[in-house]
């Protein structure tokens, strides 16, 4: 999944764009704005799609991108960002950071983490960490909206399957008026284990748009059309070009009909 | 008899004018309320459908859906639910088999209540195996339900 904004940061990304079926996944949207060591790419993270011969999840879209321990994406597109809004969605398997915004010391001002229990958000060094109670092995979405002019970084959590309502939102205060975002990685920049992200997106000033569960095919309704592409990915006949996994448990299978149906029966609506 | 007397009719006319599947909605104002028919001519080339129906009084409304969709074929199952004053109707297949061409006799739905306004079709849809949606049209066999696909 790859989505660039007008407007945005560092909206780099894995993954194939919008033509959908054939196109192989790629990771030449990151290593913009000239990151650490020049590259996009450390320690080899892989993208690829859910039937590859190596299966690669994914949240939504085709593509995914999996990582190994120090290996994660970067992009040197914020520069000197005083605010800083990123969103991506993370698969709880593996236990360390998955996310990290630095400055230009290469010192970490954001950092997103699962611990096996927890998701953990903190700012830079001397800050007290935010909590969020999570499952392993389940999609999480994650908004982080740092502010150096009002000192704080914001955070908005949900996953697991939990209706949007049920995010939990907080702010760490302390953040330094000079602190400044100038490089972005994803992936698993430290830790043990296998993780997967997908779906990053940051911007300046305003909030990235969740995902909407169970929207197989994009189009920003939840109805019978959701349910029969679900099936096809079910049935391993076609991958979902949207967002089929509905609770959000890393397989597409007959849950994921019942619980979108459910959705379309109760007149749910995207974000 | 002339309930299907008029379905008939109505498919002979949109019949000829396209091979889109059509869904004919019946309306029969009884004493207290309206019963539904629900009818519908399929092309072959849906697996999957999906209908609102805006009931007059919302939730306060009393509506029987154990008829709702259960002529389906074999292949298929549907559910049909109130949700905010609404009908939903969905009709699939658990390995996206095609509705067979032809009409299909879908149920009945029971509206009773105080209200003296028509129920409102606002919805009908069907998709192919691919999910995309296909040509539908949709035809009132009487007054006494109404259509506003704008809604």
């Amino acid at each position: 999944m790859k989505m660039n904004r007008i407007a945005a940061v560092a909206a780099a990304l894995f993954g194939l764009a919008a033509a959908q079926s054939s196109m192989a996944c790629s990771l030449t949207a990151w290593g913009q704005g000239n990151p650490p060591g020049g590259t996009g790419a450390v320690g080899g993270p892989v993208t690829g799609e859910p039937d590859d011969a190596v299966p690669v999840k994914r949240y939504s879209g085709r593509c995914g991108l999996q990582a190994g321990p120090a290996a994660y994406v970067q992009d040197g597109l914020p520069t000197a960002e005083a605010t800083y809004n990123a969103q991506f969605y993370m698969f709880t398997a593996a236990n360390g950071t998955y996310f990290q915004a630095d400055d230009a010391a290469a010192a970490a001002q954001i950092k997103v983490s699962f611990n096996g229990s927890n998701i953990v958000v903190e700012r830079s060094a001397g800050g007290t960490p935010a909590s969020v109670v999570a499952a392993a092995n389940r999609w999480y979405r994650v908004l982080v909206k740092f502010n150096a002019t009002a000192g704080t970084l914001g955070y908005t959590v949900r996953g697991g399957g939990a209706a949007e309502a049920t995010a939990v939102t907080g702010s760490i205060p302390g953040v330094v008026s000079t602190a400044r975002i100038e490089t972005a990685k994803l992936g698993l920049v430290t830790g043990t284990g296998t993780a997967t992200v997908d779906a990053f997106e940051s911007r300046r000033t305003s909030d990235p748009t969740p995902l909407c569960r169970g929207d197989a095919n994009a189009d920003g309704i939840l109805n019978v059309q959701d349910r029969i592409i679900i099936t096809n990915e079910a049935l391993a006949t076609s991958l979902a070009n949207g967002q089929p996994d509905v609770n959000e448990d890393g397989i597409v299978n007959v849950q994921d009909r019942i619980v979108v149906t459910t959705r379309a029966l109760n007149l749910d609506v995207c974000p | 008899m002339r309930k299907n007397l008029l379905i008939a009719s109505l498919l002979l006319v949109c019949g000829a004018a396209s091979a889109n599947d059509t869904l004919v909605v019946t309306g029969e104002k009884a004493k207290g309320g309206t019963a539904i028919a629900l009818d519908y001519s399929s092309s072959g080339s849906a697996t999957g459908f999906q209908f609102k129906i805006a009931i007059p009084g919302g939730d306060k409304a009393k509506v029987n859906l154990s008829g709702c969709l259960k002529g389906l074929p074999a292949t298929h199952a549907g559910v049909c639910q109130m949700t905010k004053g609404v009908v939903i109707g969905m009709a699939f297949s658990d390995n996206n088999a095609l509705l067979p061409a032809g009409m299909l006799s879908l149920g009945t739905i029971s509206v009773s209540g105080a209200s003296s306004q028509a129920p409102t079709v606002i919805e009908f849809l069907a998709a192919d195996q691919a999910g995309n949606k296909i040509a539908t049209s949709l035809e009132m066999g009487s007054d006494a339900v109404e259509k506003n696909l704008g809604q």
